[in-house]
């Protein structure tokens, strides 16, 4: 019988204490991992959105960037105009690369003509997108004609029918794009010729008619040169331009960031406090049971035990405690937030990706050893105190 | 085997109380003997015990067994002291109870690296069959009479056949015909050639003793020799 068999029954021997702690470490385990995936998956999602959009800056409309953060952010639907001809404009800054513009719709509010209500839009440009084509080159290998459509990981073909119907048109879905956990997984991409047959046809077939404005686009993504600065991009647009507002790849969805930087840095403080009482709370049920067992481990010294022995069987115990309750709290969270992704990106407001198995892996093992170092030091003054007492005074205890 | 020279050991209770349970005892204790050690309570006598195991210090005088003065030995030195030449019967009950009673016999056997498992676990049962315990080996110490305790714990004593068991009071919570027995297996194994000191409150056990001695207020005084008094 190694140390380990005898930690082991140890742990078995004291159910009441070993329970205490393995829960206490599981909660925290737990709720330290669901705070930081939750975290973690919100900036995965916010760099997947970005990625997705392919985009160096974004020029929309003056006074709409809020709205098209969170129609991009949320996939609620928005609706803002400039004129087309800022596409030339923006195309003729020094710096810019290419350029492509977007025309965002939305379909009808719980009207019998669309299959979803209120669901994002966004018309691209074939022959210059680069959000959506990279995509349709590598999945479909074509263009999309006009009728078809592909959609967000969220967007599907109602059961029992073949179409997306929206404002009564009927439309293919050719596919869906990879999630990103942005409002983009929410959105419809079609064709400018696709939107046109839709609006034509809604005229008699949609509750009301989709409007699309004649020489008016929502917004501009734009591409500067390889080399170029794209701060210095997005000046001149704003010197050289009137009526748009670039928006900096790094500085899209701003405002989320800013809020959830401040709830993480809530989450943070919740999570040191509620780590620190744990530690106490485990240290002084550690301590509490070392007293308890003051005779039990001089016992173990008289017939031979050395002192390494008993503080190694103590911080033992504590690192298996530590490992099961860390694995299990872990997995528990993990298994939680995975299920309920979707309503907590909804409750909390913010979008979510699960983080990829890699980085999940990494929180796992950095969450597990977090768990052993920290019982393991509150384990570690009792198990000091108990391998260096007084033997006969601990056995006439 | 074992001497004492003017061994004496003072605990300071606070800056102005102390007191000594040993005082300056001296005594030669040669492999093979049967030493009982009797007393009232608070004389002493745990105290005697512990000293010889290393487990409290003296204030001064010297512990030698086997040549070697206790003092000498380091804290590690001290516990393979005592998991190779001593064996411990204690007054109290003393098993682990998370542990069944063959891992309790063998419990010893983990800290000598020389050993492997299944030596030490036939040994364990061969121990416990001696004590007529054999079909005790997965029961667990709450499922034990008293006496079948201490034998499961002379049992442990003996695991890794030592020259000297330290038993204090042994039959303190035995009724007579169970004191009977544990005395006889005592005897036995002594007969073997393994030392005891045995501490215990009763006279009655006296003539089990080659030399017995009478402890009060930390003084020792040899009362009988083989069982005779002096």
């Amino acid at each position: 019988m190694q140390l380990l068999k005898l930690a082991l029954k140890n742990i078995r021997g004291s159910g009441f204490r070993s329970v205490a702690i393995f829960l206490c470490v599981m909660g925290v385990a737990g709720f330290l991992l669901a705070t930081t995936i939750i975290i973690k998956g919100a900036e995965y999602s916010l760099d997947s959105g970005l990625k997705r959009l392919g985009a160096d800056i974004l020029v929309v409309p003056t006074g709409a960037e809020n709205k098209v953060e969170t129609a991009l952010l949320m996939g609620r639907p928005t609706d803002v105009w400039m004129p087309e001809s800022n596409l030339k404009a923006i195309s003729a800054i020094e710096g810019v690369q290419s350029v492509s513009a977007q025309v965002y719709l939305s379909s009808l509010y719980g009207a019998a003509c669309c299959a979803v209500s209120e669901m994002f839009m966004v018309v691209y440009d074939p022959a210059t997108d680069f959000t959506v084509t990279p995509w349709l080159e590598k999945n479909l290998g074509r263009e999309l004609k006009t009728g078809e459509v592909i959609g967000g990981s969220y967007i599907f073909v109602p059961p029992d029918e073949k179409y997306v119907r929206l404002y009564g048109y009927d439309m293919t879905l050719m596919g869906n794009l990879t999630p990103t956990g942005t409002g983009i997984d929410q959105t419809l991409f079609l064709t400018m010729d696709t939107a046109r047959a839709m609006a034509a046809s809604s005229l008699t077939t949609a509750v009301q008619p989709l409007k699309i404005k004649d020489g008016q686009i929502s917004s501009v993504l734009v591409k500067v040169k390889p080399g170029a600065d794209t701060h210095a991009v997005a000046l001149r647009i704003v010197r050289d331009t009137q009526g748009m507002v670039p928006i900096e790849s790094p500085n899209l969805f701003g405002a989320f960031r800013t809020q959830m930087n401040g709830l993480l840095w809530g989450f943070f403080a919740i999570t040191v406090a509620v780590w620190a009482l744990a530690m106490l709370l485990i240290a002084l049920i550690f301590s509490m049971a070392a007293n308890e067992r003051r005779r039990e481990m001089a016992v173990l010294r008289a017939i031979g035990a050395t002192r390494g022995f008993i503080f190694c069987t103590i911080l033992t115990e504590a690192g298996l405690l530590a490992l099961s309750g860390a694995i299990l709290g872990i997995i528990a969270a993990a298994g939680c937030i995975f299920m309920f992704k979707d309503y907590l990106a909804e409750s909390l407001r913010m979008p979510f990706l699960f983080p990829s198995i890699s980085s999940f892996l990494a929180l796992f093992l950095g969450g597990v050893a977090l768990a052993i170092v920290t019982v393991t030091l509150a384990a570690l003054l009792p198990a000091y105190r108990v391998s260096h007492q007084e033997l006969a005074v601990a056995m006439r205890e | 085997m074992i001497t004492f020279k003017n061994v004496t050991k003072t605990f300071h209770l606070d800056s102005k109380t102390s007191i000594s349970p040993v005082k300056d005892v001296s005594m030669d204790i040669a492999s093979g003997e049967f030493i009982i050690i009797t007393g009232r309570s608070g004389s002493g006598k745990t105290t005697l015990l512990n000293l010889s195991a290393g487990m409290v210090k003296p204030n001064s005088g010297r512990i030698i067994i086997d040549q070697t003065d206790l003092a000498d030995m380091t804290d590690r030195q001290l516990s393979t002291l005592r998991n190779q030449k001593l064996g411990f019967v204690f007054q109290f009950p003393s098993l682990l109870s998370s542990l069944n009673v063959l891992e309790n016999v063998t419990l010893p056997g983990i800290f000598d690296q020389g050993q492997n498992e299944k030596t030490i676990k036939a040994r364990g049962l061969d121990l416990l069959k001696t004590m007529g315990l054999a079909d005790k080996a997965a029961v667990y110490p709450r499922q034990l009479s008293a006496g079948e305790q201490k034998r499961v714990v002379l049992s442990r004593s003996l695991l890794n056949k030592p020259q000297v068991i330290l038993a204090d009071e042994p039959t303190s919570d035995l009724d007579e015909q169970t004191e009977l027995e544990v005395m006889n297996l005592l005897r036995g194994i002594n007969e073997t050639g393994v030392t005891f000191i045995m501490v215990t409150h009763s006279l009655q056990l006296v003539p089990y003793a080659s030399r017995a001695f009478n402890m009060e207020n930390g003084i020792l005084a040899e009362i009988s020799r083989t069982g005779s008094k002096l």
